[in-house]
């Protein structure tokens, strides 16, 4: 009887999730901004290109501007080895360029995993009923948070959530309260705190969008999984929620609409072709800076990986080698420069390593199943109780040794939406090269305090060396790049963390 | 937000004090850009006040706070913001 009841319920809420008159206003003619022909005219009308022609591109990227269509094409076309190496290089310059030597970390935290929709590749599907559901209590998030900010020295977290009346927009804006209610002390005598919180949920509603805002969301992340109309039409049975294409393409458009600041975009590479995905993720791009002046704030590119009772993911023809995703990394680095860019520990660690230099943000210490993080399961992964399988499980500590090790600073800045350097603000000083200054400045002070609160001695030891190249780098720009002043006001907040002050930041 | 109206005032100020001014909105515990204007200087931000649920940042050596949160303020009312209890301070 109350599984009657539950289906009820369940039904009543998913009818009133879609507003077609929050997307269809957008669409011309009945049709979205994803021409499937299109595309695949772009990218058959571009092959053999001229090396030249790929050199200019190149510049242009190099330059921070949005590629068009046709460029991104082009570079999906390049067959000359030489010429990908080239691609690779220029992909690690803009990387640099905009977000300068530092590498973001972060943390899924997953809190629910019931799910109305049936995902054909997905191991939260209706369906899988080997699948152990589960909801964290707001306490149960609290426990998950202290573990992550206090022990971890984890700053900032995606985290994420099924779609389920269950883990509704209420549900999300009382998770992301407590999570940001949580300061824990560490052994310095400093505190561990989660500073930004983000979100990985099913597109929403302006006015759900609206309540989050207002609790303070971070990044709104959607990922329209494949933008082929057919795939994913295919992948998402008919009659589910997540089957309306439209309704989940323009979640960003809602979510302008509501004020969201920062959105994230990304494809499920291996549903199709990953020459396509690359091309509707710039698609994708473009028309979000043509109607609201800013583009998605980061771009995620995951691969299918191995989940519970969904057979889609073995029987699939699209599946991406390794060699091709370092190529559609970056293309993507290339066609959208100013974007943030997430290699997630979906990959396993000599891959993460191999395409870092061209990305942004990753996570480590990562856990997937409901409540992982605070039951301190040492266990090996349990695909019943998680949406895939992960490849690299690492802890942070580990992954920030091997990234001082390569030379990369790990910051854990979250300095701009805490000033409002965000949206169209940010997006104007990730395009001039801007934003690189206030990344490396804070790296250094994010850095310092992580060291001092939560690494070991070893890494600590690796640490400092890069803190001091990364040091010396500033004071070699200064004056031409950091005014005498700014070095100044460096050196003393530099000094005030290592005395046990936080969270101090440019 | 009268974003035009806005940034013209902001200019102003800018120029006069030769700092970086913006208004940022409150969101739980994040602060969402609104409108502003002037040359970066990669200093720290400073909120200098907060009117209801806006704040004033400011990048800059030297300005005279308290002309700027009144002009500011003003800004504010002259487009109908909601009048919220006012908290300034450092």
């Amino acid at each position: 009887m109350k599984e009657v009841d539950d289906m009820r319920t369940e039904a009543s809420w998913v009818e009133k999730v879609i507003k077609e008159e929050q997307y269809e206003k957008y669409m011309n003619e009945g049709k979205d901004f994803i021409n499937d022909e299109e595309i695949w005219r772009k990218i058959e009308g571009n092959k053999n290109p001229d090396p030249q022609k790929v050199r200019d591109i190149m510049k242009k990227s190099l330059e921070i501007q949005t590629l068009s269509p046709s460029e991104t094409a082009t570079l999906l076309n390049v067959t000359e080895p030489s010429l990908w190496n080239k691609i690779y290089e220029t992909a690690a310059e803009i990387k640099r360029k905009v977000y300068d030597n530092r590498v973001v970390t972060f943390a899924p935290l997953y809190c629910s995993n019931y799910c109305v929709n049936n995902c054909l590749y997905c191991g939260f599907r209706r369906d899988n009923k080997e699948e152990i559901r589960r909801r964290l209590t707001v306490e149960e998030v609290k426990d998950e948070t202290r573990t992550l900010a206090g022990e971890i020295g984890h700053k900032r977290l995606i985290v994420v959530y099924g779609e389920h009346p269950l883990s509704d927009a209420n549900y999300i804006a009382d998770t992301i309260r407590a999570i940001y209610s949580v300061k824990v002390k560490t052994k310095s005598g400093g505190y561990g705190d989660i500073r930004r919180v983000n979100i990985n949920a099913a597109p929403m509603s302006i006015e759900d969008l609206a309540m989050l805002k207002d609790v303070g969301i971070g990044t709104y992340q959607v990922f329209q999984e494949t933008y082929h109309h057919e795939t994913y039409k295919k992948v998402h049975p008919f009659g589910t929620l997540k089957s309306n294409y439209q309704w989940r393409l323009y979640s960003m458009h809602r979510a302008f609409e509501a004020n969201v600041d920062d959105v994230a975009i990304g494809a499920l590479f291996g549903l199709y072709d990953w020459r396509f995905e690359v091309m509707g993720l710039l698609y994708h791009a473009i028309e979000l800076e043509n109607r609201f002046g800013v583009g998605p704030h980061t771009v995620s590119f995951p691969r299918l990986t191995p989940a519970k009772n969904a057979q889609y993911v073995q029987k699939t023809q699209y599946k991406v080698s390794d060699e091709d995703f370092k190529k559609l990394i970056a293309v993507i680095r290339l066609s959208i420069p100013y974007t943030g860019m997430i290699i997630t520990a979906r990959e396993p660690a000599k891959i993460r390593k191999e395409v870092l230099p061209m990305c942004t943000q990753t996570d480590a210490s990562t856990k997937i199943g409901i409540g992982a993080y605070s039951s301190k399961g040492k266990e090996s992964q349990d695909l019943t109780k998680q949406q895939f399988l992960i490849g690299d499980a690492r802890e942070l500590d580990d992954v920030i040794r091997e990234l001082a090790e390569m030379g990369y600073i790990t910051s854990f800045c979250t300095a701009g939406y805490r000033c409002g350097r965000t949206g169209k603000n940010i997006m104007e000083l990730l395009k001039t090269g801007k934003e690189g200054r206030f990344c490396k400045l804070n790296a250094i002070l994010t850095f310092r305090e992580w060291l001092d609160d939560f690494a070991s001695e070893e890494t600590k030891k690796v640490g400092e060396k890069v803190i001091k190249k990364e040091m010396e780098e500033v004071r070699a720009r200064t004056p031409q790049t950091f005014s005498s002043k700014v070095v100044g006001e460096l050196t003393n907040y530099y000094e005030r963390i290592k005395n046990g002050e936080r969270d101090l930041y440019f | 937000m009268e974003k035009e109206t806005s940034i013209s005032e902001l200019k102003r100020i800018a120029l006069l004090y030769n700092i970086k001014i913006w208004i940022a909105e409150k969101m739980g515990r994040r602060w969402s850009y609104v409108a502003g204007v002037g040359e970066e200087f990669f200093l720290p931000s400073r909120m200098i006040a907060q009117i209801g649920k806006y704040a004033i940042f400011v990048e800059g050596d030297s300005f005279d706070k308290e002309v700027i949160v009144n002009n500011v303020r003003k800004l504010l009312e002259s487009q109908n913001f909601q009048k919220i209890e006012e908290n300034t301070g450092e």
